[in-house]
């Protein structure tokens, strides 16, 4: 069965206006992407590197200057109101939406009108929000009274009010603590899971997008420099993986035996500990260690060290191997 | 207007609300503010007590003539000067993204926003009459209410059109930072000095005259007053356009204009205010994030 695109960009390209200037700032450049129902998808990139740009374009709050694109089967540029009203969209800070002189429970229902929701709804929708979004215990608190990471939950909460099949967070942890910023990502990855929402998600910090994000955009200066699972990003980049083995001085056809398996990049014996480069450490660590225990190695200790997306991430934007 | 519209017109209106009376010592102040408004003018009223100051065609009670510029003053100030400072506190509270993310209309925000001005501004106007009716002397005659009427409702229209056509201007132009150039110069320019608020535009030099001619106020008071205000005339020519056009009484021709003005205003504020979202949308500054 063929997989289902939400999301279809081909060759978008954004250039921003200079104030006082002639000149314009290419924010999106030649920018192609598809984004499969259903996903978590992940765009990752330092500040100025293109991902909210993209994001207001897909979700139809920016024109895009060249290109061609699809959200939802609609056209990008004809149908850009019909778009907004299927999407929803998180925005960086918590308290763009939230009015603090409203309590919890009076944002949801403003939102609520606002979206349209169908008026017997309403109050069963915000309940249910409430409840899944663990904010019950503060629907008639002040938002400034609540915890900024509750905050965030309130933002996401307006955004899931109604049941888009798409929802844009734009950096939804950036400014939590580590705490709060764990209960957002578990929030996310409930919504995707439960609620079947197609979450794409921008990011720049790295350990967010691999734990969360099935595939990841890698943007750089408005281009996309990488597009792939987590996986395949590590797989593809010419970093190897490495396995650090404590163990007995191997014999020297211990040694051989290993550099013959075709993965192997590397095989050095030192200071009691046996370090092997090789390419994909998840398929070939079991082969290694039963090489070396046929050949009589005692093993002590093993240790793996693989490339982490922070590292693809470094690598890619400074033109390296992906 | 949709069913949509309405609803959403409504919940802002009640968030505007809830908003205003949680400023508990602003609704006293303002109260006060009125009151005091209209005592300054009460005062103003009884240096011209006894002189042979003339306020024709408006009779000659100058609290009455004054409390009705007030009334207009303040539904001016609402509908024309709140469209942009409230487009402008979607942009920099940066909801227009989330705004644009409903199937609202482009206009339903900021009619809702400007709801505060409404609850701020239009009692006021209200209460300016009574406040005069009441402790100082303003006598008033409502003997052609449904002119009344139309009088109020194309004040209404025609000042909110300039407000539209201000408030476009904070996209279409992008005076995002800066003194907003149309409100400045009906507001702060022409209204202040022209519109006949605390003293009968017969007295500016005729240019000036001229120049209140451009403002729908001019011909709201005219009327106002001259149906309003026991002693008012209602058929001597004052304004220069009705000079001009001395075949048709003054009300009429007050009528005829600001009927005009609001046909030509509110539907160029509508259309420049789409205009404006579009160009925002086309260079992405919907909202001060990008």
């Amino acid at each position: 069965m063929a997989i289902e695109n939400v999301i279809e960009m081909r060759n978008i390209t954004k250039r921003y206006k200079i104030r006082k200037s002639r000149e314009r700032f290419t924010a999106l450049d030649d920018v192609s992407l598809s984004i499969r129902k259903g996903e978590i998808f992940g765009l990752l990139g330092s500040n100025g590197a293109g991902k909210t740009t993209l994001i207001k374009v897909m979700s139809g709050l920016l024109q895009a200057d060249e290109g061609t694109g699809e959200t939802l089967g609609y056209d990008i540029y004809k149908d850009h109101k019909k778009i907004r009203a299927t999407v929803s969209l998180v925005a960086p800070t918590a308290d763009v939406g939230t009015d603090n002189n409203l309590t919890v429970r009076q944002n949801l229902e403003f939102w609520a009108v606002v979206y349209d929701l169908e008026r017997e709804k309403r109050e069963e929708r915000i309940d249910e929000m409430l409840d899944f979004l663990e904010l019950r215990q503060y629907e008639n608190h002040w938002p400034m009274s609540i915890s900024a990471g509750n905050r965030q939950k309130l933002a996401i909460a307006r955004s899931l009010l109604v049941k888009n099949p798409v929802v844009f967070l734009d950096e939804p942890t950036v400014k939590l603590d580590a705490k709060s910023a764990a209960a957002v990502r578990e929030l996310v990855k409930k919504i995707n899971l439960e609620f079947g929402i197609t979450v794409i998600m921008t990011t720049h910090y790295i350990y967010e997008a691999e734990e969360l994000c099935e595939r990841v955009a890698i943007m750089h200066k408005g281009k996309i420099v990488s597009c792939d699972t987590v996986a395949n990003l590590r797989r593809n980049l010419q970093r190897y993986d490495e396995i650090v083995i404590t163990c007995d001085q191997p014999t020297t056809e211990a040694l051989n035996a290993i550099t013959a398996i075709p993965v192997i990049v590397s095989c050095e014996y030192a200071d009691g500990k046996l370090t092997v480069g090789l390419e994909n450490i998840r398929s070939n660590l079991l082969e290694i260690l039963k090489v070396l225990r046929g050949h009589g190695v005692s093993i002590t200790e093993v240790a793996t060290n693989e490339p982490t997306l922070e590292d693809i991430f470094v690598d890619t934007i400074s033109g390296g191997g992906v | 207007m949709r069913f949509r519209e309405w609803d959403s017109l409504k919940m802002f209106s009640k968030r505007e609300l809830i908003i205003w009376l949680s400023y508990k010592m602003n609704a006293l102040m303002w109260v006060l503010d009125t009151l005091f408004t209209t005592i300054i003018f009460f005062t103003l009223s009884l240096v011209t007590r006894g002189s042979d100051i003339s306020f024709f065609p408006y009779g000659s009670n100058y609290v009455s003539f004054v409390v009705l510029g007030l009334f207009v003053h303040f539904i001016s100030y609402t509908n024309l000067g709140d469209p942009f400072p409230r487009v402008s506190r979607i942009y920099w509270g940066g909801t227009m993204d989330l705004y644009m993310l409903s199937p609202l209309s482009y206009f339903t925000p900021m009619l809702g926003i400007m709801f505060r001005g409404v609850i701020d501004d239009y009692p006021r106007s209200i209460l300016a009459l009574l406040f005069g009716w009441l402790f100082f002397g303003a006598v008033f005659t409502f003997s052609s209410p449904f002119l009344l009427l139309i009088i109020l409702i194309l004040i209404l229209l025609s000042t909110f059109g300039i407000g539209m056509i201000s408030a476009s201007s904070f996209y279409l132009f992008d005076f995002k930072q800066q003194v907003e150039p149309v409100k400045f110069i009906f507001q702060d320019v022409i209204i202040a000095l022209t519109a006949g608020y605390y003293y009968p535009i017969t007295v500016l030099p005729y240019p000036l005259q001229v120049l209140g001619g451009l403002i729908p106020h001019t011909y709201a008071l005219d009327a106002l007053r001259r149906l309003m205000i026991p002693g008012g005339d209602a058929l001597t020519p004052v304004l220069p356009l009705q000079l001009a056009l001395s075949g048709l009484s003054p009300v009429t021709l007050d009528i005829l204009v600001l009927a005009v003005m609001s046909a030509v205003f509110l539907p160029l504020g509508w259309f420049m205010y789409v205009k404006g979202i579009e160009k925002a949308r086309r260079e992405g500054t919907l909202t001060r994030w990008q």
